[in-house]
């Protein structure tokens, strides 16, 4: 569902240049889960924001679902965002201004979803991650592990095919990061495709696959049998 | 596509956020719009007044006078050429009447003096006329006696207001005496008018015999000059062909070529025409001052709209990550700015209603017309686009990973 050829991003500050990512080249197949780990600074967020539609590569190609996402305009690079890719960010980034619910029906606002059924699927998204109590609670009003449960609810609520996750454990202390894994182990067991950049050894050790980066290239890709 | 009422509340709910500064940005139109209601009311109010006024003067009425008005009237002309010194006479009325077309002619003797009645003594204008000046008057109607008539002498016909008001609470009335001018010449009133009203200018008028007048004028007109000669274009004429034959006769009269005229023609097209002039000038001007302070408050606006778009920069780059496509974040914007200059609309409107209701309290004709509110609302809302137009496109254009490092 996935595939990427010669992936290249460099970033030109001046008169110095960062080749961040150098000739990716991988595929993701349906229901996959994937680990990419690799030292500070190898570019895992850059690939995964290149992944998320969110960041153009300065070279190669990148297929999403059959569809060539370079040829895709600005809307409707929007609407593959919202549709097909759930994005879940080490820092949360939820509207501090809004409470739970709205937060994560506001996916759900630019498409066709009727108001009142928002509502509604936010409210079950929330009650399955365990935050059916504090719906109506400010981003400021929860713990750093449940601001990420009301971000990933945020990010499931649209049933995307791709779920990528840029370190998402990195800001929650252990118990609050176990109970964020478990989440994933879950949707993994359901199917879903997920992408998780991490430098957690025990969520690297979980996945069936783990790509390593270094220096803006792959330097392993390892499937456990 | 994308949900345009909850997009609304969005936000509304950013502008809550912000409350001081988006009522702050508000009150910058609200001023504007005040003025520009308040100012062109009062202007618009002038122009009502004025062409009530003129009401009374009717459409077949022509009144010489000596002058070339035009030279004095042009905003340019005035200095350039000095003021006619020319004169009327007399004799001019006579030629003036023997012209087709022109009917129940006068000439008017205008001074002003003092009146003396029971010992309160004012001064006022009076008017030496011939009767047929009440036959040529429009809405001239008496409440009690009679016009005056050609042999009458050391008598007065006088409006409403010198009758009931000028005097204090002793009416004038008709057999009451008035002693005018200088030497307490014994003037009898034979008729008061009725009220005039609105159209105002016979309310405070007295008028008495054209002799009379030059004799109480004294030394300060030579002999046989008079100070208007009014007339009324005959049922079946045009007007400006009458006042063309008299404009000859007279410059014939003269000895006068009519690039240096002495004399002029006030009629009503003519004078309707120069007040619309001057009211529209005075609209314009008005208005653009009004204006400029409109320009201000845009300049708030896009200046608050640029800080909201600045301090959102991480929202708005998670906007796009969860789907916002570039319209809705310009849509998002747009609808905070142009609510800012709508609402900044409606409570100038309002206030500039206000204030023009308590000038016409205080007596300065004002006038708001149902356009003048929606034009100045709607106006409002367009100056709240436009200046949110560039902040929103800058917001809608950022790139979604630029806007989501931003710190
Ligand atoms: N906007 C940018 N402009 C210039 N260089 C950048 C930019 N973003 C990232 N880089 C560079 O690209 C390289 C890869 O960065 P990236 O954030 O992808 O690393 P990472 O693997 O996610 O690191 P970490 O594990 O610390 O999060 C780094 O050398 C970084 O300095
Ligand atoms: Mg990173």
């Amino acid at each position: 569902m996935l595939s990427l050829k010669g992936i290249e991003k460099i970033y030109s500050t001046g008169s110095v240049s960062v080749r961040a990512l150098d000739g990716i080249t991988f595929s993701i197949r349906e229901g996959e889960r994937v680990s990419i780990i690799g030292p500070s600074g190898c570019g895992k967020s850059t690939l995964l924001h290149i992944l998320g539609l969110l960041d153009v590569p300065t070279g190669g190609s990148l297929m999403l679902d059959g569809t060539d996402v370079s040829t895709l305009n600005e809307t409707e690079l929007a609407q593959f965002r919202g549709r097909k890719i759930g994005f879940i960010f080490q820092s949360f980034f939820l509207i501090p201004s809004m409470d739970a619910i709205s937060n994560v029906a506001l996916p759900m606002m630019f498409y066709d979803v009727p108001a009142a059924e928002r509502l509604q699927k936010a409210q079950k998204m929330l009650g399955r991650l365990g935050m059916g109590d504090r719906l109506h609670h400010v981003p400021s009003e929860l713990s750093g592990g449940q601001r990420q449960r009301v971000a990933i609810a945020r990010a499931l609520v649209n049933e995307p095919t791709l779920l990528l996750a840029d370190e998402p454990t990195g800001n929650l202390d252990s118990r609050s990061g176990e109970e964020v894994l478990k989440i994933f182990d879950e949707l993994s067991a359901e199917g879903k495709t997920i992408v998780i950049v991490t430098h957690d050894p025990s969520i690297a050790k979980k996945s069936p696959r783990v790509i390593r980066l270094k220096d803006g290239k792959i330097e392993k890709d390892e499937r456990k049998k | 596509m994308v949900d345009h009422a909850e997009l609304f509340l969005y936000s509304m709910n950013n502008m809550r956020r912000r409350k001081m500064r988006s009522w702050l940005t508000v009150i910058g139109i609200v001023i504007g719009i005040a003025a520009i209601v308040t100012l062109i009311s009062v202007a618009q109010g002038l122009s009502n007044s004025i062409n009530e006024q003129l009401k009374s003067f009717g459409s077949n009425t022509v009144v010489v006078i000596p002058g070339d008005i035009r030279q004095q009237l042009s905003p340019f002309g005035g200095a350039a050429r000095p003021p006619s010194v020319g004169k009327l006479f007399k004799n001019d009325e006579e030629r003036i009447g023997r012209i087709a077309g022109v009917d129940l002619i006068s000439s008017v003797i205008n001074s002003r003096a003092s009146i003396d009645f029971k010992g309160n003594l004012v001064t006022a204008s009076i008017s030496g006329v011939e009767p047929s000046v009440f036959e040529g008057s429009q809405n001239i109607e008496l409440e009690q006696g009679r016009f005056l008539t050609d042999t009458d002498k050391h008598t007065a016909v006088i409006g409403y207001n010198i009758a009931y008001d000028t005097f204090g609470k002793q009416p004038v009335q008709v057999s009451s005496v008035l002693s005018i001018g200088k030497e307490g010449t014994r003037f009898r009133v034979v008729g008061v008018l009725k009220k005039a009203g609105s159209t105002g200018s016979t309310d405070s008028a007295i008028y008495i015999p054209l002799e009379d007048a030059r004799d109480l004028a004294g030394s300060s007109i030579t002999p046989n000059e008079v100070s208007g000669i009014r007339f009324v274009a005959k049922e079946g004429f045009e007007v400006q062909e009458v006042v063309d034959e008299v404009n000859y006769e007279l410059l014939s009269a003269h000895h006068v070529r009519e690039e240096d005229k002495d004399f002029s023609f006030l009629t009503a097209a003519f004078l309707q025409e120069q007040v619309a002039t001057i009211t529209a000038l005075l609209t314009l001007f008005l208005g653009g001052v009004a204006g400029i302070s409109l320009v201000v408050g845009g300049v708030g606006i896009a200046n608050t709209m640029f800080m909201s778009v600045l301090e959102r920069t991480r929202e708005i780059g998670i906007l796009k990550s969860i789907g916002a496509s570039n319209e809705a974040i310009q849509e998002a914007f747009l609808i905070e700015s142009g609510l800012i200059g709508l609402s900044g609309g409606i409570i100038g409107v309002l206030l500039g209603l206000l204030f023009s209701i308590i000038g016409g309290a205080l007596g300065v004709p004002t006038a708001v017309g149902i356009e003048l509110a929606l034009f100045a609302i709607f106006f409002s809302f367009a100056v709240g686009i436009i200046s949110g137009y560039l902040p929103a496109r800058n917001a809608s254009k950022l790139p979604a990973i630029v806007a989501l490092r931003y710190e």
